[in-house]
């Protein structure tokens, strides 16, 4: 064989390895398209979260570095709440289960409920509740309204306190549905609109997920 | 599929299906959602089916085990999940009425006592043309179609 073709052949099958091996890269990999065609909003650049001061259902403080760490899923709603509310709890504590069960390699993420009504939801109403979907679970509530608008303002998330009296107490709060997502840097990363099936939140934050640690 | 589980199948449907009423009205998968000791308000679900020749209103609802029970409906308005409160509701001859999940739903204020998944409680219906009936309710913790919990098993 001579010199050259020998060369040849053998820059043929580095360039043909190279392709393959390119190709299967690829194919293994998430593409910014792929994030794309989710339900869910997956912000191209994640958005920076203004610092807060809230209080967990135990009564420790939750600030923004609070989020840093790990992800974190963020939905609003309140304890007074009977349908859509313990729908969602219910609806993440599956995810909670399968993400643990599947991913036992993984940090699961954290679950936190948001309260947009402080005035009922005390620390200790939080703590009587968020348990009762899942021991891991957090519950945020605020010592005013001014303190739950920081976090609802800066995540746009709208709600109303539909109060007919001043002393009306069974007043229900209309609520944004959306669940957030906030990624281990502590910015927000992506968001979820309802309706929710837990088994798609999973398999979407999997590969969100999958695409934020290959990159 | 084995017999063991088309028996296991016929149970949990006997058990979910609850028929009854009278006047021609059935009511079918009546469930409460079991909640947190602290809450006091929680939601009832059930299919309604007349089997009359014309439409009828539920016009009120009561039981031993609710201090007040009201009819909701949750809908989606721009970007916000409201309750509205429908004075009554409509059971069509034609197609059934679905209380469900981030739907119509039956407001159950003020639980008489903490109420736990398996137990039952009575709810009593009244309808537009001067009858009632009761119909009984299983606490549950989740909805049917939190199936996803059991299709990997």
């Amino acid at each position: 064989m001579s010199k050259s073709l020998f060369t040849t052949l053998f820059l043929g099958v580095i360039i043909i390895v190279s392709i393959v091996g390119y190709t299967l890269y690829q194919q293994g990999r998430v593409s910014r398209a792929d994030l794309d065609n989710l339900s869910a909003t997956v912000f191209r650049s994640p958005r920076a979260i203004k610092d807060f001061e809230l209080t967990d259902h135990t009564g420790k403080p939750f600030t923004q570095a609070s989020l840093k760490g790990n992800w974190s899923f963020i939905f609003f709603g309140y304890t007074n709440c009977p349908d859509v509310c313990p729908n969602t709890l219910s609806m993440m504590n599956i995810m909670a289960v399968n993400l643990e069960q599947k991913q036992p390699d993984k940090q699961t993420p954290r679950f936190i409920m948001v309260s947009v009504d402080p005035e009922r939801d005390t620390v200790k109403q939080l703590s009587a509740y968020i348990p009762y979907f899942n021991n891991a679970f957090i519950g945020l509530t605020g010592k005013s309204s001014q303190q739950i608008d920081v976090v609802t303002k800066q995540f746009g998330i709208p709600y109303l306190i539909n109060k007919k009296s001043p002393d009306d107490t069974e007043y229900d709060v209309q609520h944004s549905g959306a669940i957030l997502l906030v990624n281990p840097d502590g910015n927000l990363h992506a968001l979820f609109s309802g309706p929710h099936d837990a088994a798609k939140l999973v398999s979407e934050f999997n590969l969100i997920r999958y695409f934020y640690e290959q990159n | 599929m084995s017999r063991l589980q088309n028996i296991g199948i016929a149970f949990l449907l006997s058990v979910v299906t609850t028929s009854i009423m009278a006047q021609g009205i059935n009511v079918e998968e009546a469930w409460i959602r079991e909640a947190p000791p602290v809450s006091r308000v929680q939601a009832g679900y059930a299919i309604f089916k007349n089997n009359l020749n014309k439409d009828i209103k539920i016009i009120g609802a009561s039981s031993p085990a609710f201090k007040k029970i009201e009819f909701h409906e949750t809908v989606l308005e721009n970007g916000l999940t409201k309750m509205i409160h429908q004075p009554t509701v409509t059971i069509s001859h034609q197609t059934p009425l679905v209380f469900q999940p981030e739907g119509l739903h039956l407001m159950l204020f003020n639980p008489l006592k903490p109420l736990h998944a398996g137990e039952r409680v009575t709810i009593n219906f009244i309808f537009s043309n001067s009858t009632s009936a009761t119909a009984s309710f299983i606490i549950r913790k989740n909805t049917n179609s939190d199936s996803s919990q059991h299709k990997h098993h």
